[in-house]
């Protein structure tokens, strides 16, 4: 008597005793076992612990599209069995399984409308994972294409632009209803600063063929698509965008930064040669910074040379405070830019801001020796001059800052006149004795203990 | 105390009381059809070394409470679940296990039907098809394709967590 042998009814009885990998490992064996055994197989899910086989059996027969089989799991109530949450479930159908298992489910009547904890959407979940036929299939049935997918209420034509899926972009484009311009919540990002983010030139070239895109559309932080590309680096979108025919390349954006400020604050140069126009060279942030400001005050030297370039530049326009480009340089100790700044005659080396400093004083009060070696060796800086209260740069570095290395490069210049009276007619040694720095007290000219040092 | 005969199918004569020979459902309802019976009753279906181990399993048992009537799934044992002597019982060779198996669905004792057919369930518990084939001779008329599509298939009812361990039961088979 073979195992072979046993009629088909013990072979299911032996089956009752077991769970579904030994039921699937005796089918597996050859065909008769495996026609007997099937169904037995589907029922043994509900012997089995409820995590355990009820949800990948339910979505495997729908994926196979075994209409009976999901039919009769259903109704036996394997949802409730699994107690698995109806949107775990449902987020299992979108993300891993073929599509057929979400058309199987919903022929077999299984309510499918759901939305996870953070507000997920069965459509929001295909555009963000790029299945196309998915989300075409959830359309058909009637979902709302422009209903927000997810907690920030990213449309699927967003999640699919941001999620690189060019294929989904353009069919989402294709349906009567979009809304090529959905704003996102809070952040108000829309399908066009999404690619634009992720530079995704295809993707941008398809929505701004549609004509019905907005490609100047402002989000939260005052940033256009154009500001978004040229801040990231994205060479390709920038070009894209300048174009289109509705483009605005000056918008104010984030502080009142123009695209070209958002360029040269990337550092990248290429792009900022892009955006370079009479008009957006000089153009002002919130603060009245300029992008030459701005390039000087990072010492990114590729768009301070680009800047220079180009005839319309005002070389020397200030900030809020009085700062020019040279200032903000000397101020930072990028020295490279001083040098560059210095080479350009129409750059004034000796302009005061609103505090009455010149970049000489910004750059021996922040202690950057090179930048102040630098601008002593230009002949048209005055290493003399005084501020509001008469006192000269030696003054300063003597007395209240004590820096020692920097009084003797003043002392260096021949043309320091070291012993120069403030308002209330002190010399730099007096405020030297007077603030203790005995090292200075030495390098400066003159008796410490002279009575006519009062 | 009564006594009744049995009759193998290769023509040997058992007697055996009639209350453990009641253990067999098929052989009760045939006394109270038939009342009181001298002759020996034919078991065509089952030879005499199968016919005695059954008795022997009946002779046993013959004080068990009856089985509920379709107990569901709280009370139903698991597999694993086979009381000791039944496990020694049961500790025969794969002919005999079968032919035992056979017997009891034929003389319709449930229990022990269902102690066979754990005790086959535990032999197969835990291994792969290929292992399953070997242990039962059982021949693999699929296509190369047909086994690829229904592994492929049936892939969700592979084994998801580590299981307890395997009985030794089957290895004494």
């Amino acid at each position: 008597m073979p195992f072979v042998d046993l009629p088909n009814e013990i072979i299911l009885q032996i089956a009752e005793e077991q769970e579904p990998p030994d039921i699937n490992a005796l089918l597996r064996t050859n065909r008769r076992f495996a026609s007997c055994l099937i169904p037995s197989l589907w029922a043994s899910v509900f012997r089995s612990p409820p995590q355990l086989y009820a949800v990948e059996a339910l979505l495997s027969a729908a994926e196979n599209g075994y209409k009976d089989v999901v039919r009769q799991l259903l109704g036996k109530g394997v949802l409730q069995y699994s107690q698995t949450p109806h949107w775990k479930i449902m987020r299992k159908v979108i993300t891993e399984r073929d599509t057929k298992a979400l058309g199987t489910l919903m022929e077999c009547g299984m309510s499918i409308d759901t939305t996870d904890p953070d507000d997920w959407t069965l459509l929001g979940l295909a555009a963000e994972r790029g299945c196309l036929e998915t989300l075409l299939l959830l359309v058909a049935h009637g979902f709302d294409v422009n209903e927000p997918g997810n907690f920030r209420c990213e449309s699927p034509l967003s999640l699919a632009a941001k999620n690189k899926h060019d294929e989904v972009v353009q069919v989402l484009l294709s349906l009567p209803d979009i809304n090529v311009n959905s704003k996102t919540e809070l952040a108000f990002n829309t399908p066009l600063h999404n690619a634009a983010k992720e530079g995704d030139e295809i993707i941008v070239e398809i929505l701004l063929a549609d004509e019905r895109i907005d490609v100047n559309p402002v989000n939260s932080s005052c940033c256009t698509p154009l500001h978004i590309a040229a801040e990231e680096g994205h060479e390709g979108v920038v070009d894209l965008l300048l174009a289109h025919k509705d483009i605005r390349p000056d918008i104010p954006g984030y502080i009142g930064k123009a695209p070209i400020h958002s360029a040269v604050c990337g550092g990248y140069s290429l792009i900022v040669r892009r955006l370079l126009s009479d008009r957006s060279v000089n153009s002002l942030d919130d603060c009245q910074r300029t992008p030459l400001y701005w390039a000087s005050m990072l010492g990114c030297e590729s768009v301070v040379r680009l800047l220079l370039q180009h005839n319309g530049v005002k070389v020397n326009l200030a900030e809020r405070t009085g700062k020019g480009p040279m200032h903000i340089a000397a101020c930072t100790g990028m020295e490279s830019i001083v040098w560059i700044l210095l080479q350009d005659e129409r750059v004034e080396v000796d302009n005061m801001d609103d505090y009455g400093r010149t970049p000489l004083w910004w750059a021996a009060m922040e202690g950057h020796e090179g930048t102040v070696r630098l601008l002593l060796s230009d002949g048209r800086v005055d290493v003399n001059q005084r501020n509001n209260h008469g006192e000269t740069i030696l003054h300063i570095m003597a007395g209240h800052w004590g820096n020692e290395a920097i009084v003797q490069l003043l002392l260096s210049h021949e043309k320091t006149i070291p012993d120069l009276r403030d308002n209330d007619g002190r010399t730099p040694l007096y405020w030297a004795v007077m603030k203790e720095h005995d090292s200075v007290v030495r390098l400066l000219p003159g008796d410490p203990t002279s009575p006519s040092l009062l | 105390m009564s006594e009744i005969k049995l009759l193998s199918s290769d023509q040997a004569t058992i007697t055996v009381e009639k209350s453990v020979a009641e253990r067999s459902i098929l052989i009760k309802n045939m006394l109270e059809d038939v009342g009181e019976v001298t002759e020996a009753i034919p078991i065509p279906n089952v030879n005499e070394n199968v016919l005695k181990k059954v008795i022997e399993w009946c002779e046993h048992h013959k004080g068990d409470p009856p089985a509920q009537a379709d107990d569901d799934s709280d009370s139903r044992k698991k597999s694993s679940d086979i009381d000791e002597w039944d496990q020694k019982f049961m500790q025969v060779d794969q002919e005999m296990l079968f032919e035992i198996i056979l017997a009891a669905n034929y003389l319709d004792i449930k229990p022990l039907l269902d102690v066979g057919c754990k005790t086959v369930a535990n032999m197969i518990k835990g291994k792969s098809p290929e292992e399953i084939r070997k242990t039962f001779n059982i021949q693999n008329d699929f296509t190369p394709d047909e086994e690829e599509q229904i592994r492929r298939e049936n892939e969700w009812a592979e084994e998801s967590v580590p299981r307890s361990q395997p009985l030794d039961i089957d290895e004494a088979c």
